[in-house]
C-alpha cells in the first residue's frame, strides 16, 4: 500500500501528459523587428507536409503584436500550430529592435528558456524578415556562410549565451555581427543595452585578433609593392589594464604566426598594418564607449580595489583611456622551386 | 493385512488394487508346489523382464521350500531381478505397482515381494528447444526422474554429490546438492518448504516452483530452472541445490539471482571474449527492450529539443500522418507484436514461419501504408520486440514492465521513465531468494568476486572452483 501511495504521489508531480509533435511548427530561424511600437516576429520553419521534391515544405510566417507572446500567438493562429523555438539555430534582430527593445528581449530570453543558448545571433540594419525569402532553408545558408566568413576573420560568431551573459555584466560590452543582403558587414557595438556604434568590416580582423577569438583566417597586406595574403597559423594574445594617474591604460600584446602565399619579406609591413588597424579599432571602441575587450572586467577581476574606485565613472574614463599595442609577427614563406639550370 | 490363505489374500489384493484395466495377474506354482501370484501393470512394467527374472526362475525352482521365510529365499536365491525387496505395507504395494514394479504374492506369507521391472516409454534425450546452444552438449533432461538423475550423475562423478528422494503431492522429487559446497541453510529451508507444500498432485516442476518460491506473486522469479544437465551440474558446483521432479524435464535450482537471467551455458563453451560480448548484448537487449519505446515517447512529447533538428522534423512529419497519439500508437503496436509472438509460439512449425512473415511484412507494411502507424514507431517497436527475445527467460517480465514505463513516460517524460526504472531497481534490490540478495554478484552493487557475473573472465583467472581446469578447491 505504501508503494502504491508513493507511485500515485509520483504521478501527481508529473506534467500529466506532454504535447504531441503535431501541435508544433519546428522553427529553425527567427527574426525580430520593432516598428511603430509593435513587435514583428518572422519565423522560418518546417511544415508538416512534403513538397513536390519530397522534402518538408518551408514555412515563413510573420506575426505582429504588442508583446512577443502576442506575436507568437498570431503566428499560431496563422499556421495552426504553436511555434516550437527549441530548434531555432539563428535569431536575427533588427537594428531598431536592438536600439529600442534589447533589454526587454534579453529579459524575455533569460526568463523563458524556449531558445537554445547556442542560438546564433545577427543584427540586420533593415528588415530582417527579408532575409527569409523564397529560397529553401535560407537561414541555413546564411548560417553556413557566416561560419565561413568567421573563419576568414570577416565577421564574428555570437551566440545567445554570450549576449545574455555579458549584456548586463559590469565592465564588458557586447558586439553583434551585422548582416545585410546576405552578407556580413562588420559589427554592431553595444554599450550595455544601448547601441553605441558600428565597427567597419575592415577592422573586424583586428578586433577578432585582439579578442583572442581568431584561430584561422587570412590578412592582406602590402609586401614588396604587391598585395599579399597572409594566412594565420597561430595567435597568442596578452591583454592587461592598469591605471596610471587615474587613467586606464590598455596593454595589448600579440604574437602572431602567418604563412605567406608566396615568398616574401613582408613581415614588417604586415606588422605595421596590423598595428595600425589595432590602434584604429581601439580608437573606435573607445570613442563609442563599447568596452568589447573587457577592460573593466579585467580590472574588476585583477584589481578590485582599483575597480571599486573607478566603476561609477568607468564609461568616461574608458573613453579617455590610452592603448599600448605591441604586435610581433613571424611569417613562414611558401618558398619557390629552384630555377632549372 | 494378509491372512496367509491364498484365495483370501488374492481377494484382498483385488479389492485394494482394482478396478484397474491395466493390471495383469499371473498365477503359478513355485517349483510345482507353492502357489503364488505375480501382479504388474501393463505398459509400465517390462513383461520380458518379469518373464525372465521372475516367472521362469520360479517355475524352474526345484529346491526345498521352507515353512517360513519363503520370501527371503526367493529374494536371495531364486529371483534374478536386480531389485527385489520385501514389503508388508499395502501403501507401498500400490505405489510400487503404479511406478511399474511387479508384486509377488506367496501362499502362506503375510508379506509380498516387490520386484523392480519398470519399463515405461519415454522420449529420447534431446536438446531442449528453448535452451539451444551453438557449441556444447546437446543433452537435455527428460521426464523420468531416474533418467534425469543419471544424466546429472554422469556429469558430476563426485562422491560428494548427494541425492535425497522426497514426495510432493504424490510425485517423487529428488533434492541434489554437493556436500561441502551447498549452503546448509538453503538446503534446510528447501526441505522445509517442500514438506509444507501439500498439493493434491504435481504435474510439472513449475507447480513445485510456485509452491516453494519466496513470493509466489512476484514479477521476478526467485527459483531458477533449466532443462540442461550441464547447466544444472554447473549450478550444483556453484553451491546451489537442485530439485528434480518426476515427470518434468525442468530442474529447479535455488537460490537464484538476477544475473543468472543473462548467463547461458554457451558462455562457457566459447572463448571468454565471446562470452563477454554475448552477456553485454543480452543485458543491453533487456534494457533496450524495456526502455526504448517509452524513452522515445518521452522524448518526442516532452523533450523534442534533445534531438537534432533534422531528426525532429522527420519524426514530426511521420507522426503527422497517423490518427493516434504517440503513446496510443506505441501501446497498440506493442500489443500487436506480443499477440503475434504468442500466436507464433503456439502454432505448428509449418504455419509458424508463414505467420511470422505475414505479421512482419504484410501487417507492418500495411499499417504504415494505411497511415495507421508511423514508420519510426514500427521500427522502434520491432527493434524493442526483437531485442526482448534475446533474453527469453525475461520475456514475460519485459512485456509487463514495458507498459507501465510507457504510461510513466507519457505522464512524466524522461523524469517519469527514470522514476520507473528506479522503482524497478529498488524492487530488485529488495528481493531475496532463499536468503540471498537478488542483485548479488552484480558489479558496483555488491562487493565480492565478479569473475563470472556480468563479465566472464578467462578460466585461469576465476578464483572460484575451477572444475574444468582442475584447480585448487
Amino acid at each position: 500500500m505504501k508503494r502504491l501511495f508513493c507511485l500515485l504521489a509520483l504521478l501527481l508531480l508529473t506534467g500529466c501528459g506532454g504535447d504531441e509533435l503535431q501541435r508544433f511548427t519546428i522553427v529553425t530561424a527567427a527574426a525580430v523587428d520593432v516598428r511603430d511600437d509593435l513587435y514583428r516576429v518572422t519565423v522560418e520553419g518546417t511544415g508538416q507536409r512534403l513538397d513536390e521534391t519530397g522534402r518538408p515544405e518551408l514555412l515563413v510566417v510573420t506575426g505582429e503584436g504588442r508583446t512577443l507572446t502576442e506575436c507568437l500567438s498570431d503566428i499560431q493562429c496563422q499556421c495552426g500550430r504553436y511555434p516550437y523555438l527549441r530548434h531555432t539555430s539563428l535569431l536575427v534582430l533588427s537594428e531598431a529592435a536592438v536600439q529600442e527593445r534589447l533589454d526587454a528581449l534579453c529579459e524575455r530570453m533569460l526568463g523563458d528558456h524556449s531558445l537554445r543558448i547556442n542560438t546564433r545571433l545577427m543584427v540586420c540594419p533593415g528588415d530582417p524578415a527579408e532575409l527569409f525569402g523564397e529560397e529553401e532553408e535560407h537561414s541555413q545558408t546564411l548560417l553556413s556562410r557566416s561560419a565561413a566568413e568567421a573563419d576568414t576573420l570577416t565577421t564574428d560568431e555570437r551566440t545567445l549565451n554570450e549576449l545574455l551573459y555579458n549584456v548586463f555584466a559590469e565592465g564588458v560590452d557586447v558586439t553583434l555581427p551585422l548582416v545585410e543582403n546576405d552578407r556580413s558587414g562588420g559589427l554592431l557595438l553595444l554599450h550595455g543595452e544601448n547601441v553605441a556604434g558600428t565597427l567597419d568590416e575592415r577592422l573586424t580582423p583586428a578586433f577578432l585578433l585582439a579578442c583572442g577569438r581568431a584561430r584561422t583566417g587570412s590578412v592582406t597586406a602590402s609586401a614588396g609593392g604587391r598585395e599579399t595574403s597572409f594566412r594565420l597559423l597561430d595567435a597568442e594574445r596578452d591583454f592587461s589594464v592598469t591605471l596610471e594617474d587615474g587613467v586606464p591604460v590598455l596593454h595589448l600584446s600579440l604574437r602572431l604566426g602567418f604563412r605567406a602565399e608566396r615568398e616574401t619579406d613582408g613581415e614588417a609591413s604586415l606588422r605595421d598594418t596590423l598595428k595600425d588597424q589595432m590602434r584604429e579599432m581601439l580608437d573606435v571602441l573607445r570613442k563609442s564607449g563599447c568596452d568589447a575587450l573587457g577592460a573593466g572586467q579585467y580590472l574588476r577581476r585583477h584589481a578590485p580595489d582599483d575597480w571599486a574606485a573607478v566603476r561609477e565613472d568607468w564609461a568616461r574614463l574608458y573613453a579617455r583611456s590610452r592603448a599600448e599595442v605591441d604586435v610581433q609577427v613571424t611569417v613562414e614563406s611558401a618558398g619557390r622551386a629552384e630555377e632549372m639550370r | 493385512m494378509l491372512t496367509g490363505s491364498f484365495e483370501t489374500d488374492c481377494r484382498i489384493l483385488d479389492n485394494l488394487l482394482e478396478p484397474d484395466a491395466s493390471l495383469r495377474k499371473r498365477d503359478l506354482l513355485i517349483g510345482g508346489r507353492a502357489r503364488c501370484r505375480v501382479l504388474f501393470s501393463d505398459g509400465m512394467a517390462s513383461q520380458q523382464l518379469i518373464a525372465d527374472s521372475v516367472v521362469k526362475p520360479l517355475l524352474s525352482w526345484r529346491g526345498p521350500l521352507p515353512e517360513r521365510g519363503v520370501p527371503d529365499l526367493l529374494r536371495e536365491s531364486v529371483l534374478e531381478a536386480p531389485e527385489v525387496k520385501t514389503s508388508e505395507s499395502p501403501r507401498e504395494w500400490t505405489a510400487s505397482l503404479r511406478c511399474g514394479d511387479a508384486l509377488l504374492l506367496i501362499e502362506g506369507e503375510r508379506s509380498c515381494l516387490i520386484v523392480g521391472a519398470r519399463s515405461f516409454a519415454f522420449r529420447a534425450v534431446s536438446e531442449p528447444e528453448d535452451e539451444k546452444v551453438a557449441r556444447g552438449p546437446r543433452e537435455g533432461f527428460v521426464e523420468p526422474l531416474m533418467v534425469n538423475l543419471s544424466l546429472l550423475r554422469r556429469r558430476l562423478q563426485s562422491r560428494r554429490l548427494r541425492t535425497e528422494l522426497v514426495t510432493v503431492g504424490g510425485t517423487a522429487c529428488a533434492l541434489c546438492w554437493i556436500e561441502g559446497t551447498a549452503d546448509e541453510s538453503v538446503l534446510a529451508e528447501l526441505r522445509a518448504r517442500l514438506e509444507r507444500a501439500d498439493p493434491d498432485a504435481v504435474l510439472d516442476a513449475n507447480h513445485v516452483l510456485e509452491l516453494i518460491a519466496d513470493a509466489p506473486f512476484g514479477l521476478f522469479r526467485r527459483v531458477g530452472s533449466t532443462a540442461r544437465p550441464d547447466a544444472a551440474a554447473a549450478k550444483l558446483l556453484e553451491g546451489r541445490v537442485a530439485v528434480v521432479v518426476d515427470g518434468s524435464p525442468q530442474v529447479l535450482t535455488a537460490p537464484f539471482v538476477f544475473l543468472e537471467h543473462f548467463q547461458s551455458p554457451e558462455d562457457y563453451y566459447t572463448p571468454w571474449h565471446s562470452a563477454l560480448t554475448a552477456r553485454m548484448l543480452r543485458l543491453a537487449g533487456f534494457f533496450i527492450a524495456v526502455t526504448l519505446v517509452p524513452v522515445y515517447v518521452a522524448v518526442i512529447n516532452y523533450h523534442p529539443g534533445m534531438l537534432s533538428t533534422r531528426m525532429i522534423c522527420a519524426l514530426a512529419l511521420a507522426q503527422e500522418a497517423t490518427p493516434f497519439s504517440a503513446v496510443t500508437e506505441a501501446a497498440l503496436l506493442l500489443l500487436a507484436f506480443d499477440l503475434l509472438r504468442e500466436a507464433g509460439m503456439r502454432t505448428p512449425a509449418a504455419i509458424g514461419q508463414t505467420l511470422s512473415i505475414v505479421g512482419a511484412l504484410i501487417l507492418g507494411q500495411s499499417a504504415v501504408e494505411a497511415q495507421v502507424a508511423s514508420p519510426p514507431m514500427v521500427v522502434l517497436v520491432a527493434l524493442s520486440g526483437v531485442t526482448g527475445l534475446i533474453v527469453t527467460e525475461l520475456r514475460d517480465q519485459i512485456v509487463l514492465l514495458r507498459f507501465p514505463l510507457l504510461v510513466l513516460a507519457e505522464l512524466g517524460g524522461l523524469w517519469g521513465c527514470v522514476m520507473g526504472l528506479m522503482l524497478i531497481g529498488a524492487r530488485l534490490a529488495s528481493i531475496r531468494s532463499f536468503g540471498v540478495d537478488y542483485l548479488s554478484s552484480m558489479p558496483f552493487v555488491r562487493q565480492g568476486s565478479h569473475e563470472d557475473s556480468l563479465l566472464r573472465v578467462s578460466m585461469r583467472f576465476m578464483k572460484r572452483r575451477r572444475f574444468l581446469a582442475g584447480g585448487p578447491r
